[in-house]
């Protein structure tokens, strides 16, 4: 799946479990997913090979808003799950603090 | 070519499209400044209402340029013409013409915000496929720039094949150039090749189209990530909330009350002036009670209205709706619906008809009708000034629950009453019309706080106040002079009334000696052995009957039944009610207003749906008699037995 360097190690997480300020790139839509859902989604700019980080989570396991395609765009847990993101765990991860959350980037 | 006019040259309202005219269709996202650009174009000459059997709201124009009339079509918001839901077939259907009694388009607009290039150029690859002419209009491009951002439009136009506009319709920049644009439609270019197929080639193509534009993305926008750590903020942002919607309720009942009452003075002046000047009484009556005060009762509701709409217009217009809808999603998704229905809650809690209008917002049709059937139970200020004089007869002005006034305590569980109702009400509905449990998609765009223009909260205010003063002037009209000669005819001649001991002088007398024999009297005494149970007595059946126009009028009929010289003082008219007593049956002789009745009374006018008003508007939305005639049964089925329990309840307790 991994098209990073060998080097980098990566892995592949639903889009819901991004922390705030966390980026990825989007690596596929669920298999499982309706096809008009999924083409919904890819329509909304959630498509394959596209720059992603989570902004915001609402309090008490609400929607959460990401950017794509240099747009906000809110989803529920339900539509977040669907997404597939590659995460590089790249040190510069570890290391910066995390950002606050909430926060944003 | 014919020389576009100047853009203040619009055609004449209520004008069809003439036969033949081209049609011309704005496609885009919501939010993508697609509304100002049909505004920009057909002026303030819009029509709106339903596309055909649908609850889709459909809102079309004429654009006058050079010699020729162009239809020009606003279609409802979208991100893909591949529907999801009923609602967004419409749109697909109406590119197909495949809808009944509307024409398809000749030509196509696809409206793109520019600072979303990325997104929006995939819904101009799905129009493209439907290969009718079309054009590329990029909205917003001021604010690409200030955001570092930049695009060479005409070499957009050149790797898509289709003519590209830039405008920022707010201010009006480019719509000129627009408007060459469309009267030369026959002859827009056609791209060569078709865009890829899949939608997961598509980013690739767009990619490679804004490579060839030399885009520029815009940087994040830095004053709307400012403004959102702190309104989205989980502790902040949740006390704003509040504080907004605190400071709106403020404004609809403290701010808008004086000129409601210069209004009401007004009115109520003018009725006397007509009284006076009039001399057959018949006439004058029919003038001044019915028509001028009937009329007048629902327009003194024209400030709240009107700033209400302000309030929710600029809310809208800077972003923050968006903002509210995604902190309450939470709360809204425990009644199955989702964040956007939370504005029409809101706004229910003014009026339910901005609530049920407010619905259109919500892409889920099923969604649409939950939400609507739940909203008439917010606490609307209609229901105020009833429950401001029951809740004065129910506690005693001196009465405390704790440091707080026992009346303001009560005041404030009948607005939690609705609101939960409300909500439980919306919950059933979608329980029950959803059982598929097929759940559309929830997907919400948070467009960057934008300052909006004059024009566009005006026109955003406007457009439901004109529909409010038009229902105004037809239907409410119509049934407050039903309800005027009901209660008032026949007249009595001043030897009738002498006989039966009434002073003809004695105007109070005479009304209340006339409703007492009038006709809605027989229907009150008619209806007495349904709402006995409740103990309800013929003259409150009366004031029920005159309350199915609008609920404020129940409280006008029994001041006039209760003969107080000013009906619309709530001291004098709570000390005459107390006073009365069954005329008849096992209770006769015993007080009509117990706690155990005012109890009854305030739940029955919490949860029935004594609105013409509403149930018109719930008819224009959603296109027939269906669901105004379920939301009246279950409404009155639920008054009805809230009523006979709060009675009974009520009872054990003061008997």
């Amino acid at each position: 799946m991994s098209s990073a360097p060998a080097s980098v190690k990566t892995r592949v997480v639903p889009l819901s479990s991004l922390r705030c300020g966390q980026r990825g790139v989007i690596c596929r839509v669920a298999a499982d997913c309706d096809s008009s859902v999924c083409h919904r989604l890819q329509l909304l700019g959630f498509s394959e090979g596209r720059a992603i980080s989570k902004v915001r989570q609402a309090p008490l396991g609400g929607p959460m808003i990401f950017r794509v395609c240099d747009v906000q765009m809110c989803l529920r847990q339900a539509q977040a799950d669907l997404v597939l993101v590659e995460l590089a765990d790249e040190p510069e991860f570890a290391a910066r603090p995390h950002p606050l959350p909430f926060h944003g980037v | 070519m014919p020389a576009p006019v100047d853009a203040s040259c619009h055609a004449a309202p209520g004008d069809e499209a003439p036969a033949g005219a081209p049609r011309v269709a704005l496609i885009g996202s919501p939010n993508g400044g697609k509304t100002s650009l049909f505004n920009r174009l057909t002026g303030l000459h819009a029509k709106t209402g339903n596309y055909p059997g649908v609850t889709v709201s459909r809102s079309s124009g004429l654009a006058r340029i050079g010699d020729a009339t162009y239809g020009i079509e606003d279609l409802p918001g979208c991100y893909s013409l591949a529907p999801i839901s009923p609602d967004e077939q419409v749109v697909a259907d109406y590119l197909d013409g495949s809808l009944k009694d509307v024409e398809k388009p000749d030509a196509l607009l696809v409206v793109a915000d520019s600072t979303a290039l990325r997104r929006s150029l995939l819904l101009l690859a799905e129009v493209l496929h439907r290969h009718k002419p079309t054009a590329l209009v990029l909205t917003m491009t001021d604010e690409l720039r200030r955001r570092g951002g930049s695009l060479d439009v005409e070499a957009l136009g050149r790797a898509a094949g289709v003519p590209v506009v830039a405008v920022v319709a707010n201010r009006g920049i480019g719509v000129g150039e627009l408007r060459h644009l469309i009267a030369d439609w026959d002859a827009w270019s056609t791209p060569p090749l078709d865009p890829p197929d899949r939608a997961g080639e598509l980013a690739g193509w767009v990619d490679s189209l804004l490579a060839a534009a030399g885009y520029e993305a815009p940087t994040p926008d830095a004053r709307t990530e400012r403004i959102d750590r702190v309104l989205l903020h989980p502790v902040w942002g949740t006390i704003i909330f509040f504080a907004v919607m605190f400071l709106f309720f403020q404004a609809l009942f403290t701010w808008a009350a004086p000129l409601q009452d210069l209004l009401g003075d007004a009115f109520k002046s003018l009725a006397a002036y007509v009284d006076a000047a009039v001399p057959n009484r018949l006439l004058a009556g029919l003038l001044g009670n019915g028509i001028i005060g009937g009329v007048g009762a629902v327009l003194e509701f024209v400030p709240q209205i009107l700033m209400m709409y302000a309030i929710l217009a600029l809310l809208d217009a800077v972003g923050y709706m968006s903002r509210a809808a995604f902190l309450m999603d939470r709360v809204m998704s425990s009644a199955g619906l989702e964040g956007r229905a939370f504005v029409a809650m809101l706004s229910a809690f003014a009026c339910a008809i901005p609530g049920v209008m407010a619905t259109r917002t919500i892409p889920s049709s099923k969604d649409r009708i939950a939400t609507m059937l739940g909203v008439p139970l917010a606490t609307c200020s209609a229901r105020l000034p009833v429950y401001l004089l029951l809740i004065g007869m129910l506690v005693p002005a001196d009465a405390m629950i704790g440091p707080l006034s026992g009346r303001g305590v009560a005041m404030f569980a009948m607005y939690l009453l609705g609101g939960a109702s409300a909500m439980t009400a919306s919950w059933v509905v979608k329980k029950i019309t959803d059982r598929t449990g097929h759940l559309l998609p929830f997907y919400m765009e948070m467009p960057p706080y934008r300052i909006p223009t004059l024009r566009s909260v005006g026109i955003a205010m406007w457009e439901p106040t004109k529909a409010f003063l038009r229902k105004a002037g037809t239907i409410i009209l119509v049934v407050t002079i039903a309800i005027w000669a009901l209660t008032t005819i026949p007249f009595r001649s001043d030897a009738e009334l002498a006989a039966a001991g009434v002073d003809p002088t004695d105007d109070v007398a005479v009304t209340a000696y006339t409703m007492e024999h009038s006709a809605a009297a027989g229907i009150g005494k008619a209806v007495e052995p349904v709402f006995r149970p409740l103990g309800f007595d013929w003259r409150v059946d009366v004031a029920l009957v005159g309350s199915l126009a609008a609920r404020e009028v129940a409280v006008s009929t029994l001041g006039q039944m209760a003969s107080a010289t000013d009906p619309e003082n709530d001291v004098e008219v709570s000390a005459q009610l107390a006073t009365w007593t069954y005329s008849d049956g096992p209770n006769a002789g015993e007080k009509v207003f117990t706690p155990d009745t005012v109890v009854a009374l305030l739940l029955f006018f919490a949860f029935a749906l004594q609105c013409m008003s509403t149930i018109a508007i719930m008819r224009r939305e959603t296109g027939g008699w269906k669901w105004p005639a379920i939301a009246f049964g279950y409404m009155f089925v639920l008054a009805y037995s809230m009523a006979f329990l709060g009675h009974t309840i009520t009872g054990l307790f003061v008997r």
